[in-house]
């Protein structure tokens, strides 16, 4: 242990001053006084970016919880009302419905966007005719633009003449997609991971790549089946990626706006309500204060998912 | 080499001078029409054209077919380009203003002048956003024989305190489009009178999967809010005579909540009404799945340019009655000017009203726009004879009921509208299956709270 120190030591000793000059500034105390001018010129240069930071971030978040505490309305500044907006939340069908959504879509969307994209990248990272070209149209979903994949899944999942009802009018009647409340749930979630997970297969894949493939070779040598190969191999060296993806998806799927507002607009009903629908449809009626309660009650889980993000990023 | 330069050089030239051709053809007819009429400034309106700074921006509610909004914007340009200043016209989608004119007022960015329904006029004016414009209301009503009444009644309404504030260029009006051949196979010649005639027509003659009757949209759409016109129908109230207290929980709103459940457990509305967006009930009409729907009159426009037999083969008539009589308001459009406007460009703004009311330009608008007349010289216009839906229109600018009628018009009742909140109602009872009174308990309670928030 003293060794260590020592060694330590002697390696901070490289970089002193040295001679008898750098001692003797260090006695007088004025190394203090140059880390003083180097941290203020640190300050100074990270000045512009805590001020994008608190211009952009801070002060809208700040204004939003103010507002929450207040019966303002576009064009009025309100007045303070304490935890009215709040109160009003436990009778509200719509706040209920979309907690509960909160739990059901977020939970469900990330345990197939995890399958889908774990299946997708094992594929893509084996040895196959075209592979760049597979990898290509598998990104297509998550690069084209929200809007249209949105509006296209909403007319192909319409009832009668939506293209699934027509592919499936010779073995069924026509399922009520968007309009039957479980339905409607089921379509937003398939929609969601559609749409969701080849970024988990992206971010999979490149995980993939980087374990070395004497792990594997070693393990065929030892007998593992590829099953073992995969749990005891693939699963440990991309747990931490998954984990990481998993909490960005988490953060994007319970702020997403367009799956819903374009495929049921939180209905039927507000079956498939969420809170930044809640949020929207409060704004339409120009009730900042209330549309800002909606938000503002989502940050502690959003605050959660981020320390949890913070954590996995420390621990990579 | 050079050959093929030259040929391939020749060829742009010449799909440039053919695209500049079609172009300038095209804008040279809106052109025509949009600078109808348009005379030199007088020194008032000279000197305000120096005065104002920057451009004058104004916003077109957007209307069906684009040509409208194109010769409206033409029009726009034109008078700008006469009085020498750069104008900038910004088309809003009409169901989003209320949402781009919050976002305007909250940073402060108002255009210069803007197109606005009741609705947001009346909150607006609440809100102290909109400079009244007397004189400019005046002029275009003398100008062309006078406003209509039940359009000068809904400019006047006590609401606004005895001010004006906008100058109406049309209105939007509701018309019941049906399948007259598919109803005629059943015996039926005419269009209903009532909803429950028209409940009757619907069992009668809808053959589901493949066509339901009452295309009807319920979600939260602005066509979902025909449920409010419905159940005020039926003798329900969203608030008092003073517009202060709600009166959602009603016995009359109870039962037009049984009469609507009834029928969608019955299967006559599309079970994707509940969810439809804003195009829903059109598109179900226009793909044959629905033999009634409400619309303002684009349906048909569409339809005479898409599919003409569907045209031909649909009646168009007033909004059926209730047990308490028929609900049909008249939604006037307006010409506002925001308070952040400039005194010069609150001058010129009221003079683009002035220009923009000229009867030849308007009769151009409105061949194609599907408003209903304001002015007694628009009466006059051909459409209201020729077209069958601008004729409903005709109509209904003489026989409708008052914006927001029988309720008090104010901006209370504005947001409640702009909050769905009668088609949450409705939902509620028909896809969650609560009961009519836990229903009508929660609308009631949520109204009141926006009634109350206008109230502080």
């Amino acid at each position: 242990m003293q060794a260590k120190i020592e060694q330590a030591a002697a390696a901070a000793g490289a970089h002193a001053p040295a001679g008898p000059a750098g001692a003797s500034r260090r006695s007088k105390g004025r190394r203090p006084s140059a880390i003083g001018k180097e941290a203020r010129l640190g300050l100074l240069l990270v000045l512009p970016a805590v001020a994008v930071i608190v211009i952009l971030i801070g002060y809208p978040t700040i204004s939003s919880i103010w507002y929450s505490f207040t019966d303002r309305m576009v064009g009025s500044p309100g007045t303070f009302i304490g935890l009215a907006n709040y109160t009003r939340l436990v009778t509200d069908s719509g706040f209920l419905s979309a907690a509960a959504n909160l739990v059901l879509i977020v939970g469900v969307s990330l345990i197939l966007k995890l399958v889908l994209g774990t299946v997708v990248a094992v594929i893509l990272n084996r040895p196959m005719p075209g592979r760049n070209l597979w990898r290509l149209l598998v990104m297509l979903p998550w690069a084209m633009p929200g809007f249209v994949a949105f509006m296209g899944l909403r007319l192909m999942f319409e009832s009668p003449y939506g293209a699934i009802n027509v592919a499936l009018e010779t073995f069924t009647s026509p399922i009520p997609f968007l309009s039957d409340p479980e339905w409607a749930r089921v379509s937003v979630v398939l929609a969601t991971v559609w749409r969701g997970f080849p970024f988990w297969a992206i971010s999979i894949l490149a995980a993939l790549q980087t374990i070395p493939k004497e792990l594997y070779e070693a393990a065929r040598m030892d007998g593992a089946s590829a099953w073992q190969q995969f749990v005891h191999i693939t699963v440990p060296q991309i747990r931490s990626t998954v984990a990481v993806v998993a909490v960005i998806s988490a953060i994007w799927t319970a702020n997403g706006f367009e799956n819903i507002w374009l495929m049921t607009q939180g209905g039927p009903s507000t079956t498939t309500m969420t809170f930044p629908v809640l949020s929207f449809l409060s704004l339409q009626s120009r009730q900042l204060g209330q549309a800002a309660a909606y938000a503002v009650v989502i940050l502690p889980v959003m605050a959660l998912f981020i320390m949890l993000l913070s954590r996995r990023k420390k621990e990579i | 080499m050079r050959h093929s330069m030259k040929i391939k050089g020749l060829g742009v030239l010449a799909v440039l001078a053919m695209l500049a051709t079609g172009c300038s053809a095209e804008t040279g007819g809106n052109d025509a029409v949009a600078a109808e009429g348009l005379g030199t400034p007088s020194p008032e309106l000279a000197q305000a054209a120096k005065d104002f700074k920057g451009p004058f921006t104004y916003w077109i509610g957007l209307t069906f077919p684009e040509s409208s909004n194109d010769l409206e914007a033409a029009r726009i340009k034109a008078w700008g380009d006469n009085l020498g200043i750069e104008t900038e016209i910004v088309k809003v989608n009409q169901n989003e203003v209320v949402q781009q004119t919050s976002g305007a007022i909250e940073a402060k960015s108002l255009p210069s002048a803007m197109t606005v329904p009741y609705d947001l006029m009346s909150t607006m004016s609440t809100g102290g956003q909109l400079s009244p414009v007397p004189d400019a209301y005046t002029a275009v009503g003398d100008a062309h024989g006078g406003w209509l009444d039940s359009i000068d009644a809904a400019t006047k309404a006590t609401s606004f305190g005895d001010k004006i504030y906008g100058v109406p260029f049309g209105f939007f009006g509701n018309v019941l489009f049906s399948r007259a051949d598919v109803l005629k196979e059943k015996g039926f010649d005419a269009p209903p009178k009532t909803w429950d005639e028209l409940l009757s027509q619907s069992k009668a003659a809808q053959d589901p999967p493949k066509t339901f009757g009452m295309g009807f949209a319920l979600s939260n759409v602005l066509d979902g809010n025909l449920t409010t016109s419905m159940m005020q129908s039926f003798g329900g109230r969203v608030a008092d005579d003073a517009g202060k207290q709600c009166t959602i929980n009603s016995p009359e709103t109870a039962n037009f909540l049984g009469w609507i459940k009834g029928a969608f457990d019955d299967g006559q509305f599309p079970p994707s009404s509940v969810t439809w967006d804003g195009a829903g009930d059109n598109n179900s009409f226009t793909s044959g799945e629905s033999l009634f729907i409400v619309n303002t009159g684009s349906v048909y426009q569409s339809m005479k340019k898409d599919d003409p037999d569907l045209a031909e083969s649909s009646a168009y008539s007033a909004l059926p009655a209730g047990p308490k009589g028929q609900v049909a308001p008249v939604d006037p459009r307006y010409r506002v000017v925001p308070t952040s406007t400039s005194d010069a460009g609150k001058t010129l703004a009221q003079d683009l009203f002035t220009t923009l009311a000229d009867d030849t330009y308007m009769a151009g608008f409105m061949e194609n726009a599907t408003y209903g007349p304001v002015l007694k010289s628009q009466l006059e216009y051909p459409v209201f004879t020729d077209s069958p839906v601008h004729a409903g229109l005709l109509e209904q600018a003489e026989k409708g009921t008052a914006p927001a009628f029988p309720d008090t018009a104010n901006a209370s009742y504005s947001d409640y509208q702009n909050a769905f909140s009668t088609p949450r109602m409705v939902q509620r009872v028909v896809v969650d299956k609560i009961s009519i009174d836990k229903a009508m308990a929660e609308a009631q309670a949520s109204c009141q709270t926006i009634y109350n928030q206008h109230a502080s």
